[in-house]
């Protein structure tokens, strides 16, 4: 027998069934949950995306579901509220895992589907053999009307990202199939958790929903969390030839500032934080990072980033994390970006002097002196514009600086 | 006539109606609503020829069982008269189930035959199929990517089924019996060409295009649309390059490797990498590949010797810099652990920005965000970056002169008081103006 032989005439063929009428199909078995399931961090809100593959007819949108003040590490050391179907020999206890889950609501399930907020459980059995379960990725979600009312108290509104006061749900949804782009299902889908507490962890969830009655639901998407992060500072700034100015960080009380300072003539010689051939030996900006001009006849017009060899900050070049593929724009937050953890990255000795160019993400950790938390943020250079386009020219950047208030939190990404 | 889809087959054809449907050996195009398609195809080029292909799939359908591979080698002026998109899938039904006529034409480019001058390597070993002999109508409109049966003589197919989790398993010679119940798939998988398990090694500095379809019911069933088109031009590479740089105070000292440009430029026969024509195994000679560490001569913008070299300064000894030389620029892709093979560096960074028709070793700033000729870049553990070069004998290159090359160091130990150890490992194009990744 000869076996997949691509045939198009089959194709051709079809072309006479255009009169297309009810499908005697079972829609049960075809609706994906939603994967990938990513953040992009905002200030005091969270923006998820997620790839969907959903051409159900009876597609009705999309649920998110959210748990406050816990992070995937958290949840996978609650074992009163890990999943446990489907089964795993290493179980769920370990955020890996979780991030790349897919969890049914089933019996076996429901610590984990309340620890999301959908109060009512469900009796449905997740290892009867009889249960559509075994077979298909979709489950009855609401027999009753408290199981519906369960849901739509829990479920998160959905906002546009690029348009942040159009909500995208409705009473039974988060965000209901559109026409837009990041809407219909097909793609990249995009949602805006909007009114969240900067430094707080979030972990959410994604299902797809079907049926006109909104009575089934596909397995959740993976795990993915959070934590809202302000922009301390995010302006343009001009550097002129010779001189140099300090992003300084502070915190206070559970919260961080960065502050710009003027800029100041170079100093020159060793320990310059202007020449790239030594060490900032400076003494006077522990808790900065140094933006400076090179100082050198040879190349006026570059960039030097750098923090004091006796300082408290080092920074760890992440190169252009700055390009949003999704929306195709430049950006100072992109899907997935998140500090390199300074355990395991190679975060440059303190006192290193490095070169930097535009559309570039520095990440750095601040340890503030007496103490042992790092505070994780990054240091983000939009596009250069030097006067009269001269390498003396004064510099124009737009620089932005983002950190998480709370210390060991590298968030700003899954 | 009102027509009824078939559940059971999905084939898209009225009942009652004499089709192909009923014959066993034709696939059926299957709508997305009945079989996903796999989506968000990637190539990752290892090196010398050999080549992944990584897809997301989502697919539980109880007759799924694998994927087909589709691939050709083809320049992108080709593939854009082939009426094809690199990025998008092909799509053999429209929206309303309908067919899309001048999809078969687009697929028939791709079928790995013998006699198509567009296949992907090793076609030729399948020259003796049992159905080229065929004297009905052309069944070989489209073959994927395959092996064939050792005991019939006929396509293995699909091309690869997802037997363990993270990977298409590329079927051999023998027939896989795995029921199609018992296979689903999420998540990514992994399926690669020239790895010595699957397929033959493809050809370096040639561009590739591939795309998968999803496929059920032994073969008979096809999802409507393919995974995005995906192309590469696969470059050479070393890996493992060691050099050291000592200390001396009081001056630079450096490290001045092999020129790039040597390592890809077989024409004057001092190449040190080479792909055989017929078996396309590729040498890549690491022993001749030196490094001149007794170096101490200023290296920069009008630099001829070599694309870059590596520096090292007294004044800051505990840091080792990368410079370029004439017609050369660098940009620092960032931190990358895993390096050329990381999943954050394969998402994040997709292609490079070109250097442009305007190139001036003393512009103000490079276009892309890359250094100027002659500046050092401070290196880093686990760092990629990107180097393009054009030949130092062009006085105004053009953006199609430049070569971009990778460079990932994937150790790096110094101090202020002993030599520097670096390891590190390239990718090198063949072919100029390739700005994929």
């Amino acid at each position: 027998m000869i076996r997949s032989i691509l045939i198009l005439s089959s194709i051709m063929m079809a072309s006479a069934c255009d009169d297309v009428g009810d499908p005697d199909t079972t829609a049960r078995d075809e609706l994906s949950p939603p994967l990938g399931l990513t953040t992009v961090t905002g200030n005091e809100q969270i923006e998820l995306r997620w790839d969907a593959q959903n051409f159900e007819s009876e597609l009705q949108g999309y649920n998110v579901f959210m748990i406050s003040n816990k992070s995937i590490e958290e949840i996978a050391a609650d074992s009163t509220i890990l999943p446990q179907y489907p089964e795993l020999a290493s179980g769920y206890a370990s955020a890996n895992v979780l991030r790349q889950a897919s969890i049914p609501r089933c019996s076996s399930n429901n610590d984990f589907f309340t620890a999301f907020g959908i109060t009512q459980t469900t009796d449905v059995s997740c290892t009867d053999s009889s249960s559509i379960f075994l077979n298909s990725p979709t489950i009855n979600l609401q027999d009753t009307n408290e199981e519906q009312a369960a849901f739509s108290s829990a479920k998160q509104a959905c906002f546009d990202p690029d348009n942040e006061s159009s909500e995208l749900g409705n009473t039974n949804l988060s965000l209901a199939k559109g026409s837009g782009s990041f809407q219909d299902g097909n793609g990249t889908q995009r949602c805006l958790i909007k009114g969240l507490t900067n430094g707080t962890n979030y972990t959410f969830i994604v299902v797809a929903v079907l049926g006109d009655d909104f009575d089934q639901i596909s397995w959740t998407s993976n795990l993915a969390d959070d934590t809202p992060a302000p922009s301390l500072y995010n302006q343009s700034v001009t550097l002129t030839s010779d001189f140099f100015r300090t992003v300084t960080i502070a915190e206070n009380n559970g919260s961080l500032t960065a502050t710009v300072s003027d800029e100041a003539s170079c100093p020159t010689g060793t320990g310059s934080q202007c020449l790239i051939t030594t060490t900032n030996t400076q003494t006077s900006n522990n808790n900065s990072i140094y933006i400076s001009r090179d100082l050198s006849s040879s190349y006026p017009q570059r960039v030097l980033v750098s923090t004091e060899t006796a300082g408290n900050i080092q920074i760890l070049e992440r190169g252009p994390l700055t390009y949003d593929q999704d929306t195709q724009t430049n950006t100072s937050s992109i899907p997935g970006d998140m500090a390199a953890d300074s355990s395991s990255a190679p975060y440059l000795d303190k006192g290193f002097i490095f070169p930097v160019y535009e559309q570039t993400v520095i990440d750095f950790v601040y340890t503030p002196s007496g103490s042992s938390s790092n505070y994780y943020g990054k240091l983000v250079f939009g596009d250069y514009s030097y006067a009269n386009d001269s390498n003396e020219g004064v510099l124009t950047v737009p620089v932005t600086v983002i950190a998480q208030p709370t210390a060991g939190n590298r968030n700003y990404f899954h | 006539m009102r027509a009824i889809w078939r559940t059971i087959s999905g084939c898209l054809i009225l009942s009652g109606v004499l089709s192909a449907c009923d014959e066993v050996d034709d696939p059926s195009v299957v709508s997305r609503n009945d079989l996903k398609s796999p989506s968000t195809l990637q190539l990752i080029d290892a090196g010398n020829g050999v080549v992944t292909l990584r897809w997301q799939t989502a697919n539980y359908e109880s007759k799924f069982e694998g994927y087909n591979v589709y691939g050709a080698k083809v320049d992108s002026s080709t593939l854009s008269s082939w009426g094809i998109t690199n990025g998008d899938p092909i799509q053999l039904l429209d929206d309303s189930g309908a067919a899309i006529e001048d999809a078969k034409t687009k697929l028939g480019y791709f079928t790995y035959r013998s006699d198509n001058t567009y296949a992907l390597p090793g076609s030729e070993d399948n020259a003796n199929a049992t159905a080229s002999t065929d004297e009905e109508e052309d069944k070989f409109s489209a073959l994927p990517y395959h092996k064939l049966s050792s005991a019939s003589n006929e396509p293995n197919l699909p091309s690869c089924k997802p037997l363990s989790s993270g990977t298409c398993s590329g079927l051999g010679t023998e027939p896989e019996a795995t029921d199609s119940s018992s296979i689903t798939s999420i998540g990514k998988v992994d399926y690669t060409l020239g790895d010595g398990t699957n397929n033959q090694i493809l050809e370096v500095g040639q561009q590739y295009c591939f795309f998968v379809f999803s496929v059920q019911d032994g073969g008979k069933e096809i999802s409507q649309s393919s995974s995005n088109v995906s192309c590469i031009t696969p470059k050479y590479s070393l890996t493992g390059l060691t050099t050291q740089i000592p200390v001396n105070s009081g001056s630079t000292r450096a490290s001045r490797p092999t020129d790039l440009r040597t390592i890809a430029n077989a024409s004057d026969g001092n190449s040190l990498c080479s792909q055989d024509s017929s078996t396309l195994s590729v040498t890549c000679n690491n022993d001749q590949y030196t490094h001149d560490e007794t170096i101490t001569a200023t290296f920069g913008s009008s630099s001829v010797e070599g694309v870059f070299q590596f520096e090292r300064y007294s004044s800051s000894a505990a840091k080792i810099s990368i410079v370029s030389g004439k017609n050369a620029v660098i940009k620092s892709m960032g931190y990358f652990a895993s390096g050329f093979s990381d999943q954050s560096f394969l998402d994040s960074i997709s292609s490079l920005t070109s250097v442009g028709d305007s190139f001036s070793a003393t512009a103000v700033k490079q276009s892309g965000g890359y250094s100027n000729p002659g500046q050092s870049i401070i290196l880093n553990k686990n760092h990629i970056y990107a180097i393009a070069h054009a030949p130092s004998d062009s006085s105004n290159p053009t953006a199609a002169e430049f070569y971009y090359d990778w460079l990932y160091i994937s150790d790096l130990t110094c101090s202020s008081s002993d030599a520097c150890s670096i390891t590190y490992d390239l990718l090198v194009s063949k072919t100029a103006d390739v700005l994929s990744r």
